[in-house]
């Protein structure tokens, strides 16, 4: 779980020594691209359940979860290449619904951002320069829902 | 005819005057990662800074930003503010030297919102291009790790400019 903000930890990297930014503090420290993978897996996996439930309580969510989860697919299919160009485990082929999942738009909001930073956090575990910049680009398009999802949240609370 | 996001790209990098290998790494090309290269990337992307700080300070003295968005600009600029200073600070403790922004960056054309806005999303899809592109070459953990989260600002800039100027954002 993270305790900084993304803009805290950026102070504090500019505030100090650059290790800093890569220390504890931080949110996650991943040791191997496997970790990174897995949690990637589980925090996609949260945030399409949450966007399924979402999409039947809110018919004007419907088009948006469509695209994301359209997207997830791609990027499943790119990490499944990404894992056998790595030597990594194949993903398990499915995993468990999170418990308690309910059409709330702020949590959404809440694990989309888990899901983004857990592509920032994991990066430097990854080691692999086409791997790195494959998921940084999953990690963009993740950032783009976030970002539509902060929107719609502006708009609601007027 | 509309410039693409490559064009749009190396234009900003030739104004920034960015040093060669990291133009090739814009253009696709490959290279060992190492100590230089990550300088050479920071002092690129510090160009991209300055040059974004600039922008948003062009719109908001002269009142440029229509008043929804001008929250937005703020908030952009301060994102801007901090990614220079952490680009800095790590070049810095690498015993680099941060280069300063260029003394004009031609903008006196920005004169209406609608000139300003696709300015700023032009130099935000900049920025996110050139992050993407070269966070790959990126050998040292803090700095890779620095620079996806300033993507994530770029992200986030570049789709609320998206949306401001009618396109699509999913």
């Amino acid at each position: 779980m993270k305790v900084l903000s993304r803009r805290a930890a950026l102070r504090l990297a500019a505030a100090g020594p650059a290790l800093a930014i890569a220390g504890p503090a931080v949110g996650e420290e991943y040791a191997s691209a496997a970790e990174v993978f897995a949690a990637i897996d589980t925090r996609e996996a949260e945030v399409a359940a949450r966007l399924r439930v979402l999409a039947r309580a809110v018919p004007a969510a419907t088009a948006l979860a469509e695209s994301v989860l359209r997207d997830h697919e791609r990027f499943r299919a790119e990490r499944a290449k990404l894992r056998r160009r790595l030597r990594l485990e194949p993903a398990p082929a499915a995993f468990p619904a999170p418990a308690g999942v309910d059409a709330d738009l702020q949590a959404l909001r809440e694990a989309l951002d888990r899901l983004v930073y857990t592509h920032a956090e994991g990066l430097p575990a990854v080691r692999d320069p086409h791997s790195v910049h494959q998921l940084a680009t999953h990690m963009v398009e993740h950032a783009r829902h976030l970002t539509v999802v902060d929107l719609w949240l502006e708009r609601e609370r007027g | 005819m509309a410039e693409s996001r490559r064009d749009a790209l190396f234009r900003v990098a030739g104004l920034a005057g960015l040093a060669l290998p990291v133009v090739d790494l814009l253009g696709g090309a490959g290279a060992r990662a190492s100590e230089r290269l990550d300088l050479e990337i920071l002092g690129a992307a510090l160009a991209l800074e300055h040059h974004a700080i600039a922008i948003y300070e062009h719109g908001l003295e002269r009142g440029l930003f229509p008043s929804g968005l001008r929250d937005y600009a703020v908030e952009f600029r301060g994102d801007h503010l901090g990614h220079r200073d952490t680009q800095v600070a790590l070049m810095e403790e690498r015993g680099g030297r941060a280069p300063a922004p260029q003394r004009t960056y031609h903008l006196e054309g920005l004169t209406s919102a609608e000139r300003l806005l696709k300015e700023a999303l032009t130099i935000e899809r900049v920025a996110q291009d050139a992050y993407l592109r070269l966070i790959g070459n990126i050998r040292t953990s803090d700095y890779q790790l620095a620079a996806a989260f300033i993507l994530v600002d770029e992200v986030r800039h570049a789709t609320v400019w998206k949306r401001a100027t009618g396109a699509r954002i999913y």
